[in-house]
């Protein structure tokens, strides 16, 4: 072969090289992002490494912080982080860094919330319901509360249990998913008022209430221009009271207690109570029948329907709390709605003191327990602020209390499984190819200049 | 205004107020109605004094049955001795536990008397010992003001029975209320006179049975 052919197919083959490498070189540069991901182990996210994870996470997030293109963080998940790792991962996102994660735990979704009951006893209830159908388990820091199993059916499992006192958090488990909560401080509570005529029934509700440990307040009208007070009755207000129970008609007028439920107080309107026009306005429910007593049937395991009681029509917005069956048919016994921040209940009972007075020797106990549910039911809480404040500071979302819920409420939906590409989080640039192509190029032709004879 | 069903009128619904009937305890042993005109006069005078819904007759409760519990204040009085049978005195502790209130008046206006000495002992065996009420309890407030204790009855500044006037009366407490009210004052007399006779009163006498029957009601 002659010399000229070997020189313009050399030059040609170092043309194409220095091409390729350029393109090599701005493909890389152009694909940059993808160099910067991150990918964090599980391994990485146990509370061992966790810090050194996030740790590496910050700096990355600080040195980045003047580039265009931000790196992209990859995380597979085994289990629900703990909230400090989840935070932080918050944070990354909050920071700008793209964050997937792919979901290999085989937890689902569970939550437990703890309030505190408002009933001067105290007590906690928990709510808790978990996605799978696996046994659900409520416990506290000393033992197991409750459990339940409905794996025969498709809704999810969900147990609400009243716990009279509780050592530590509650929890909820179920399979490899854990949800806590700490449970709250006692219901601050405030006053009972009791508008009524005097009678049996104003007498021994006010009896009731107390010996369960509310305070109550009331002014019984005794004569045109004489009463009984019962504590120390003031205005209605919910700086003093919880909730009013309107035991008869025409003793309140409507437009205080519709301040006092716009507040957010609690009203109980009696069935007597239910007629009165002034509080037509206020009641969720409207009489539309008398039901009768089942005769002796104080004295059997369903004591509510030896007391007369109305038909109750619930109106569009309300709620039914409480049903009743008596002959085969099922009728609305408590309803309720919203009227601005409060609540107004209405009972078809009349008469309730008789269940105390003619019922079983639980007849007491229960008739207490039955009034002071209601209340509860209806009362005004005072928020805690305190608790506010604190759950303001650590988190905006349910934390702990529903992890799953948590994770996904930060980060957005798992991603698919997808493999993944280990990359350095640095990587060098790809321009000493370049480099090492040219000067391979400019060698040649040195090299090809000395075979002519050229200097 | 009595007790009733109640009734739809014009698409509104009235409903009657409960009432408040007065109810005489009959026991099996000795004369549980030796004062019949009692309770026509306090049934007077709480519709004269009071705006309380009430029955405009009175009822005798047997002490030995369950319907006694549906007459939250019952009123027990005699002559003779008394002996609760076992039924009633079941029925008579499950009564004052539920809240219940028993006044009893002792006939004779006789602390050395039958009456006296066997009800003491009947209510300490279902109930507890019978002890002085001070005259400064609300049940002398509850409608009336009566500043110096039970008042004083014609029967006790005649000198009748022990001849002795009764500063105080006797209670058994259950927490803070008044379960059992005992009188040696003898206001069965007191208030057994035709109820038209009571414009010939300089003062109505009837008015402590009011505050009776007001605690009663609601305390």
């Amino acid at each position: 072969m002659t010399r000229r052919p070997l020189e313009l197919i050399a030059r040609l083959i170092g043309v194409f090289a220095l091409v390729a490498a350029l393109v090599v070189m701005l493909r890389s540069r152009s694909a940059s992002p993808a160099r910067n991901a991150y990918t964090l182990t599980p391994s990485a996210l146990s509370d061992s490494s966790a810090h050194s994870a996030v740790s590496e996470l910050s700096t990355t997030i600080a040195r980045t912080a003047r580039d265009t293109v931000r790196p992209n963080l990859r995380v597979t998940l085994s289990r629900i982080p703990d909230a400090n790792v989840r935070s932080a991962l918050a944070v990354s996102r909050a920071a700008g860094l793209a964050v997937a994660w792919t979901d290999s735990t085989s937890a689902a979704g569970l939550a437990v919330a703890a309030t505190a009951e408002a009933d001067p006893q105290g007590g906690t209830v928990i709510h808790a319901v978990g996605q799978s159908s696996r046994p659900l388990l409520v416990r506290d820091g000393a033992s197991l509360l409750d459990s339940v199993d409905r794996t025969s059916r498709r809704e999810p499992n969900a147990l609400v249990l009243r716990a009279a006192r509780l050592s530590g958090n509650a929890m909820a488990e179920q399979g490899a998913s854990r949800a806590s909560v700490p449970v709250p401080r006692a219901a601050t509570l405030r006053r009972i008022l009791l508008a009524a005529h005097p009678g049996w029934e104003a007498k021994f509700v006010a009896a009731a209430l107390e010996e369960r440990g509310w305070q109550v307040d009331g002014s019984l009208l005794i004569a045109r221009r004489a009463s009984v007070t019962l504590g120390a009755p003031l205005s209605l207000d919910t700086a003093r009271y919880a909730a009013v129970i309107v035991l008869d008609s025409g003793v309140v007028g409507g437009d205080a207690l519709t301040r006092f439920v716009r507040q957010g107080g609690g009203v109980i309107l009696s069935a007597d109570a239910l007629g009165a026009p002034s509080l037509a306005a206020l009641r969720p429910a409207s009489i539309v029948g008398a039901r009768p007593a089942v005769p002796g049937a104080l004295l059997t395991d369903a004591p509510r329907q030896g007391l007369d009681a109305f038909d109750l029509r619930p109106a569009p917005r309300a709620v039914v709390l409480q049903q009743e069956s008596r002959g085969g048919k099922s009728e609305p016994s408590i309803v309720a709605w919203r009227i601005g921040a409060g609540r107004v209940l209405a009972s078809a009972y009349r008469e309730t003191w008789r269940w105390r007075m003619e019922g079983t020797d639980d007849g007491m106990d229960q008739h207490r327990r039955w009034w002071s549910g209601l209340v509860s039911a209806a009362a005004f809480v005072p928020t805690d602020t305190s608790v506010v404040h604190r759950r303001l500071l650590t988190t905006r979302f349910p934390g702990s209390a529903a992890p799953y819920a948590d994770l996904a409420a930060r980060l957005g939906p798992p991603t698919a499984a997808q493999p993944m590409r280990i990359a350095t989080p640095s990587g060098p640039s790809r321009i000493w190819l370049l480099f090492v192509v040219a000067t391979v190029a400019l060698l040649t032709e040195w090299a090809l200049r000395r075979f002519r004879g050229a200097p | 205004m009595v007790t009733g069903e109640p009734t739809v009128t014009a698409g509104q619904l009235v409903v009657p107020s409960e009432a408040f009937v007065f109810a005489t305890a009959q026991y099996e042993s000795g004369d549980w109605d030796s004062a019949p005109m009692v309770a026509a006069n306090v049934i007077d005078a709480i519709a004269r004094y009071t705006s309380i819904p009430v029955r405009p007759q009175g009822i005798s409760v047997p002490l030995s049955s369950e319907v006694l519990y549906g007459y939250p204040l019952v009123y027990l009085t005699g002559h003779l001795p008394v002996r609760f049978s076992n039924k009633e005195t079941e029925v008579l502790r499950q009564y004052l536990r539920r809240g219940g209130l028993l006044f009893i008046d002792d006939h004779n206006h006789d602390i050395d008397g039958a009456f006296n000495k066997t009800v003491r002992e009947e209510v300490r065996r279902v109930v507890g010992e019978l002890k002085p009420l001070p005259n400064t309890h609300e049940l002398y407030r509850a409608f009336f003001n009566f500043e110096n204790g039970p008042p004083t009855t014609s029967h006790e500044m005649n000198g009748w029975g022990d001849n002795l006037v009764h500063e105080t009366l006797d209670a058994v407490l259950i927490e803070t209320r008044i379960a059992v009210l005992f009188s040696n004052k003898d206001y069965s007399s007191e208030w057994s006179y035709h109820p038209d006779n009571k414009r010939f009163l300089s003062i109505d006498n009837t008015k402590f049975a009011v505050n009776i029957v007001v605690y009663a009601l609601t305390r």
